[in-house]
């Protein structure tokens, strides 16, 4: 695919954070490695591929319901206690409440919603909420009160307002507490599926296979290589460019 | 004669640590449709608190505000001492911004937002963002945004303060060209002396603690208006001896 074209899909698509092919090139090999290594290792284990696949899916699905629960959740939290008298009396409590050691939640959690996957993603949106609605807390902090008046001068409102204004200053602390807040949840994602005792996912493969120490340490390295190759591809870049975004 | 805004006893407190600062003490004042009129002061003669009253963005004051010539707020622009475009927009996306909020159809925006790339030479720039220009180029999108919604009445606040001295020079010529093809009224903010006589068709000077207008000159040198000339240099003299602590 030529320079330009690729260029003119990143502009259409409004994602101008690879700053060459190269770049993209390098971040795709990255994506490829992890498969290529979870094929590998399945061989070496002797353990069905299908079976290792879909351990990692239903783990993959699991988070990423539970994400973006989390980030709508934590956008709408944000803008409504933001700033002026809301925010004054919703902060402390956003602050308990983070502090809450969210496995506290797990044994009720397990009574009310049973061994399913609610359960999980339940947990895990407990989990990733918290600094994915900080950052973005933290991002609007910075908006000036120049571009408050702009706006005001404008008239601009309701819906306008939040896809032209408020969405476009988050979008930094969104990212940054993406990166955060999946980092976390992983870590709670395997805990809760092993607690929990679910059926399937990546807490299930650990347990199952929790006497062979080769395969356990495989799998954790299988593990790692997928999340780091998920922050190179996708969150790095998109934190790059959103921070560029805000450059003035 | 007609008028478009005039401000009747405006005061202006802020409570401090327990103490109340006076800004402003009592601003009477009343401005024509198409006048270009200037308030010069030092800082701390409150001219941008009473400029954001003026305009609406400050409510909290004492006195009244009236709109005449059925002015609607929606007809009213600002522009900002240090450009306040937004940085996640285009060149383009900042003009289009007031027209966005005033749902203009898409068409007619795309040719409004050319025009005024036109007129302001940002045709080259009008993908780029923000950070990409001079502050010179930034103010011109400022200019250009506050343009856009055809406004009748624009507040600027120190617009220049900011540039080089060339770029101010070209960039009041250019205000002034504007002014005169599309008749707005401006009320404008400055502490230079000079900026002031070279604009205005009146001047309000302001002193401060508290701030209040000491006085109205009706500014009636010629224009184009020559900064060297004796009438110049004059009124910059009388201007100056108010200031004067």
């Amino acid at each position: 695919m030529s320079d330009g074209i690729m260029k003119s899909i990143m502009r259409r698509a409004h994602i101008n954070i690879y700053n060459s092919r190269k770049h993209l090139a390098v971040t795709l090999l990255l994506v490829v490695l992890p498969f290529l290594f979870l094929l590998g290792f399945s061989r070496y284990a002797h353990i069905a591929a299908g079976q290792l696949f879909s351990d990692v899916g239903m783990s993959f699905v699991r988070l990423v319901v539970a994400y973006l629960i989390s980030v709508v959740l934590a956008w709408i939290l944000a803008i409504l206690f933001y700033k002026g008298r809301r925010a004054k009396v919703a902060l402390p409590v956003f602050d308990v409440l983070q502090s809450f050691p969210a496995f506290a939640m797990l044994p009720l959690a397990t009574l009310v919603f049973g061994r399913s996957n609610t359960t999980v993603i339940f947990f895990l949106v407990i989990t990733i909420i918290w600094p994915i609605l900080f950052s973005i807390l933290s991002s609007l902090k910075l908006i000036k009160h120049e571009w408050e008046e702009a706006v005001e001068i404008s008239g601009m409102g309701g819906v306008d307002y939040l896809k032209y204004f408020l969405w476009p200053v988050s979008v930094p602390g969104l990212i940054t507490g993406s990166i955060i807040g999946l980092g976390e949840g992983w870590e709670a994602l395997v805990a809760t599926e092993i607690i929990v005792r679910m059926h399937g996912g990546l807490g299930d493969f650990f347990n199952r296979y929790s006497t062979n120490a080769e395969i356990t340490a495989l799998g954790i390295a299988g593990l790692l290589i997928l999340i780091f190759s998920m922050n190179k591809l996708f969150w790095l870049p998109l934190l790059e460019s959103s921070h560029r975004r805000m450059e003035e | 004669m007609s008028i478009i805004l005039s401000a009747k006893h405006i005061i202006k407190t802020y409570h401090e640590s327990g103490r109340n600062l006076s800004v402003l003490a009592d601003i009477n004042l009343e401005i024509s449709p198409g006048e270009f009129f200037v308030f010069v002061g030092p800082s701390g003669s409150g001219k941008s608190t009473l400029l954001r009253i003026m305009s609406g963005l400050d409510k909290d004051f004492g006195g009244s505000i009236f709109y005449g010539e059925k002015l609607k707020p929606s007809e009213i622009s600002f522009v900002f001492q240090q450009f306040a475009l937004f940085p996640w927009l285009t060149v383009a996306q900042n003009i289009e911004f007031g027209l966005i909020a005033r749902s203009v159809p898409d068409k007619k925006r795309r040719e409004i937002v050319r025009a005024e790339l036109t007129t302001f030479g940002l045709e080259k720039f009008a993908h780029a963002y923000p950070r990409d220009l001079s502050g010179g180029m930034k103010q011109r999108v400022g200019i250009a945004r506050a343009l856009a919604t055809e406004p009748r009445v624009i507040f600027m606040d120190e617009p220049f303060s900011e540039l080089d001295s060339f770029t101010a020079t070209e960039l009041r010529k250019d205000l002034l060209r504007i002014w005169r093809e599309r008749k707005p009224t401006i009320i404008m903010v400055t502490h230079i002396i000079e900026e002031a006589i070279e604009l205005a068709d009146r001047i309000a000077v302001l002193t401060p603690r508290p701030g209040k207008i000491e006085k109205i000159f009706q500014n009636t040198l010629p224009r184009p208006r020559q900064e060297r000339s004796q009438e110049f240099y004059r009124l910059e003299d009388t201007i100056t001896e108010i200031i004067k602590p």
